[in-house]
């Protein structure tokens, strides 16, 4: 009994301490990001080469996913909407739910699959290779010259991923309800600028760029934590990944709250 | 390859912030946010229920916002709203400013415009606000009905009291009651619990006894005149057959009558000829009398005048 109580202790410790590693890392980071000194040309090319790899590669991908889950989404939301007689709220369900909460959720998930477990195995054999060791040897900064770039990378592709989605939904949108609903375009604008609240896309943005930002630095921690056997680098990914999704839930919960706590005073 | 590459994130940047700055661009030019406003001033003596940013609403469509709130020296509440230029039409100085407090709900603030033909409101001007509030209307309504319900629950404790009283209405009655149903169960009938006596309810069963025989006979005899009436060999068939009779009668006369009407009409026109016939003698005898006249005067020497008819 003893034993057990001990190793719930140990567990949670365990746990309060690793969050707090991440968030002091975090802070290092964040710090770092706003030192002007960090941007050299290396870190640069880093970042323009992880924006390509994170995004422009990604976009044909992207563009077909949002045109296919937004006319998907449209489509039964519109459906539903008719059936229970509450088509009014087409604009504020539009707004609400596709463009706030689903194609951020759409478009990091996309990002922490493809980026995230990239960044995670990258880092991992990097360690497991020892040019960590050897970039410390030439005196080069790990954090400006490999993490920075890619996190910012996260936090630029998913904040501009995630607007491109809402748009090419919101367009996608406004061809479906015309073919499906037999709705005008003025009526659907109408509809969604009625629905529309600068408040809520700027909690949208920012919930973007927090995302953004742990989906890469989470799978960046977990790299780092591999050891030097080949083994551990999956166990780091594996880590790294539940981690991510651990995270992108908490932030959509604690945005969920802000927003409804925004829109009680506004 | 590398100049490709920063190309082609150049591209994919500039062209999703363009886009993203133009949605946002159009929804705040939609939404008003580039077009200029007017402001305006109310006095209100609360402002309980009132908010800055709260939306202003005319016939329904909002077309502005309290910007400010402040206490004046006075202790009125000085309300700053805001409208757009293109809404200012709406914002006369005969409006009213309305806060209206349903019973369920927000507050809602509009402005009520009837008379369009009157001046703008000037910005300098400080109009009324006037408070509708459902609650304090409801109770008002109300207050009315909870006394009425007072003087009910009033009546009823009363009603009650007097039952609880031994002294009281109710327990009289009830002690009648308890007589009456007392002597009811001692009479054999409820006929002799009405008159009191025994034998007047034996008399009154002697006069039924006697008009039940009464109407046996008036029954034997109403069968007797139903017999000769409508028997067989009764009155009113023969009655019923005399009349079949007679119809039959009356169309034989009916068709004589016909050949008499015939015969008399063509009597009539052989009338009109014997008229005719009568004139034409008559002219005839005229002239012959005519023409004796004229013998005689012409032949006076004969002494036996004769004259021989045609």
């Amino acid at each position: 009994m003893t034993t057990a109580i001990e190793q719930i202790g140990r567990s949670g410790l365990h746990a309060v301490r690793a969050s707090l590693d991440t968030l002091a890392f975090a802070f290092k980071i964040l710090a770092r990001m706003f030192d002007v000194r960090a941007y050299n040309s290396a870190v640069r090319m880093v970042l323009i080469n992880q924006i390509y790899f994170t995004s422009v590669q990604i976009l044909p991908l992207f563009l077909a996913v949002a045109v296919i889950f937004g006319a998907i989404v449209i489509g039964i939301i519109g459906q539903y909407l008719i059936h229970l007689g509450l088509f009014d709220y087409f604009g504020q369900l539009l707004m609400g739910f596709v463009v706030t909460e689903f194609a951020p959720f759409i478009t990091v998930l996309l990002i922490a699959l493809r980026s995230g477990s990239a960044v995670n195995a990258e880092i991992a054999v990097m360690k497991v290779n020892k040019e960590l060791n050897t970039l410390h040897v030439f005196r080069i900064d790990e954090i400006n010259y490999l993490f920075l770039p890619r996190i910012l990378s996260g936090i630029l592709s998913i904040v501009l991923l995630s607007s491109l989605f809402s748009i090419i939904v919101l367009a996608s949108g406004l061809i479906f309800s015309s073919l499906l609903f037999d709705m005008s375009m003025n009526d659907y604008v109408t509809a969604l600028l009625a629905s529309a609240k600068f408040s809520d896309l700027i909690v949208m943005l920012i919930k973007c760029a927090i995302m953004g930002f742990f989906i890469v630095m989470i799978p960046i921690r977990y790299g780092m934590r591999a050891t030097d056997e080949l083994t551990s680098i999956p166990v780091s990914v594996l880590h790294g990944m539940v981690n991510v999704f651990i995270a992108i839930m908490i932030i959509e919960v604690v945005s969920l709250i802000v927003v409804s706590s925004i829109s009680k005073f506004i | 390859m590398a100049l490709k590459t920063e190309w082609k994130v150049g591209l994919f940047i500039v062209l999703t912030v363009l886009l993203i700055l133009a949605g946002l661009g159009y929804m705040a030019y939609k939404k008003g946010f580039f077009q200029p406003e007017n402001a305006y001033n109310l006095s209100s003596r609360t402002g309980d229920g009132l908010s800055v940013g709260m939306p202003l609403f005319f016939s329904g469509f909002k077309i502005g916002k309290i910007v400010e709130l402040e206490l004046s020296d006075k202790g009125m509440v000085m309300i700053k709203i805001s409208v757009p230029t293109q809404h200012a039409k709406w914002m006369r100085s005969d409006s009213k400013f309305v806060l209206e407090k349903p019973l369920i709900g927000s507050p809602k603030f509009m402005v009520i415009t009837t008379n369009l033909k009157s001046s703008l409101l000037s910005a300098n001007s400080v109009a009324v606000l006037t408070e509708v509030n459902d609650i304090n209307d409801a109770i008002q309504k109300i207050q009315p009905i909870l006394e009425q319900v007072a003087m009910i629950t009033d009546n009823i404790e009363r009603l009650t009291g007097s039952l609880a009283d031994p002294e009281g209405d109710m327990s009289k009655i009830l002690n009648h009651t308890q007589k009456l149903t007392g002597s009811l169960s001692s009479k054999k009938s409820i006929l002799e619990m009405a008159v009191g006596d025994e034998k007047s309810v034996q008399a009154i069963h002697a006069s039924l006894r006697n008009a039940q025989n009464i109407t046996d006979q008036v029954g034997q005899l109403l069968k007797k005149t139903d017999e000769e009436l409508y028997g067989k060999n009764g009155i009113i068939p023969l009655v019923i057959k005399i009349l079949r009779e007679l119809v039959t009668n009356l169309g034989k006369i009916g068709k004589t009558l016909d050949n008499v009407e015939k015969i008399s009409s063509d009597t009539a026109e052989s009338t009109k000829d014997l008229k005719l016939f009568r004139s034409e003698v008559d002219s005839t005898v005229n002239s012959l009398n005519r023409l004796i006249n004229e013998l005689d005067k012409k032949i006076p020497f004969k002494s036996e005048q004769k004259i021989k008819l045609p």
